[in-house]
């Protein structure tokens, strides 16, 4: 083979997938038509990528209701209104929604921090050592120096949809029998506990019911085996 | 310009002015085409639905920075084929894919198939492609993208585009060396320059 006809026939064969597509110019395929005809390689390898077409488009397409998955996405956009998704949250440039929510928040806590502060101080001063009609004034159900109540351990790793309110975080929550354990910081992963029975049977029962909600992205019994 | 690239370059600019109807319109015109290249990638539905969602939402944020340097087909498969690969990675679906790969890696020879079978033969070949060089494929012969366009959907350069094309087919091939009738590989002297 001459280096000219080499040549051609390299042409040739990297331009037959843009022949068969239809996208190739109309002066490459003259260029290389007569080649194309002539050559029993190319001629195989065109017969050859003409079935390759024809086993992609013969297999078929899933169905996934268009109208169903635009709800979703709406809804997404919706609660996300033009912020960035909450796992996507780029520090540097802080969502919409969280500047217009920030004072807020930041004054919810406030309050919060100066009645809890209130009503330990209350408490404290009703049980001061030395006033001995204290636990009569309390009551036997209460004192001070009970333990609280401990934070269950965490069992179950959970990922919700930003969409997800909170009511329905706790009615979700009450009806697998859980609490939160940690909620997330910096990322999107809740650490929740049990409420009450503590067994492994307890905690693959929630989380099949964590699983079975639409909102639900995510929910994995931590230290299962993988 | 094609009559279709003027009615996305239509809607897409109603989606730059935050015209969510005309986002809905462009999402129903293309969920079907982007399930048809996607679901090549993955069958995993919720992964399909997940990466079509996560490709509006991105056009929904992105449309204004549309600067019409491509149609907007190849603009927002470009999306989908990112959002994909980001999705794919998140759930992990890629070490699935090649695992599966693995299993139809070594396709049953037997003489003399007939067409049907063959073409079996095929779609499990191209089951065993590396992603890059399987959605190479899908776009050139299912979408019929040109070269040039793909090189911009997969925002790479159309020399890497070539390559993969030539990848694949030489693959293709050395997997199935009797399909086309040819014993060996030795046509494949056409070689990447």
């Amino acid at each position: 083979m001459t280096d000219a006809s080499t040549s051609l026939h390299r042409r040739a064969w990297d331009l037959i997938p843009w022949i068969i597509n239809g996208s190739a110019p109309q002066s490459e395929c003259q260029a290389v038509e007569a080649h194309l005809h002539d050559c029993p390689d190319c001629g195989a390898e065109l017969e050859f990528q003409r079935r390759v077409q024809m086993a992609i488009a013969r297999k078929g397409t899933p169905d996934l209701d268009p109208h169903a998955s635009w709800q979703r996405l709406s809804a997404r956009l919706d609660a996300g209104a033009d912020a960035e998704l909450p796992s996507r949250l780029d520090h540097r440039h802080p969502s919409r929604f969280g500047r217009a929510w920030m004072p807020w928040v930041m004054a919810a806590m406030l309050v919060q921090a100066i009645a809890l502060g209130a009503l330990g101080a209350a408490l404290w001063w009703r049980t001061a050592p030395g006033d001995s009609n204290a636990i009569a004034r309390t009551g036997a159900y209460r004192t001070l120096s009970a333990a609280a109540s401990p934070a269950p351990q965490a069992t179950i790793r959970a990922v919700f949809a930003p969409t997800m309110t909170l009511g329905e975080l706790q009615a979700l929550l009450a009806g697998a029998r859980l609490r939160v354990v940690t909620a997330p910081s910096d990322g999107d992963v809740w650490s929740l506990g049990p409420a009450d029975d503590s067994t492994r049977a307890a905690t693959d029962t929630a989380v099949q019911a964590l699983r079975a909600h639409a909102a639900v992205r995510f929910a994995e019994p931590i230290g299962a085996s993988p | 310009m094609s009559h279709d690239d003027v009615h996305d370059r239509e809607l897409l600019r109603r989606v730059a002015a935050r015209d969510r109807r005309a986002l809905e319109q462009l999402y129903l015109e293309y969920q079907r085409r982007l399930l048809q290249f996607l679901s090549r990638l993955t069958s995993q539905r919720e992964t399909l639905e997940e990466a079509i969602n996560d490709t509006f939402w991105t056009v929904w944020q992105k449309a204004d920075e549309f600067r019409g340097a491509s149609r907007v087909s190849t603009w927002v498969i470009g999306i989908a084929w990112r959002c994909t690969l980001k999705t794919l990675r998140r759930n992990n679906d890629a070490a699935a894919a090649r695992l599966a790969s693995c299993v139809a890696a070594d396709p049953p020879r037997m003489a003399a198939p007939v067409d049907e079978e063959r073409l079996d033969w095929l779609e499990q070949g191209l089951a065993t492609l590396p992603l890059e060089q399987r959605a190479t494929l899908e776009l050139a012969y299912f979408a019929g993208h040109s070269c040039e366009e793909i090189a911009a959907i997969m925002d790479c350069p159309v020399n890497t585009v070539k390559a993969r094309m030539f990848q694949a087919r030489v693959k293709l091939r050395n997997l199935l060396p009797k399909l086309g009738g040819i014993e060996d590989a030795s046509h494949c002297r056409g070689s990447q320059s």
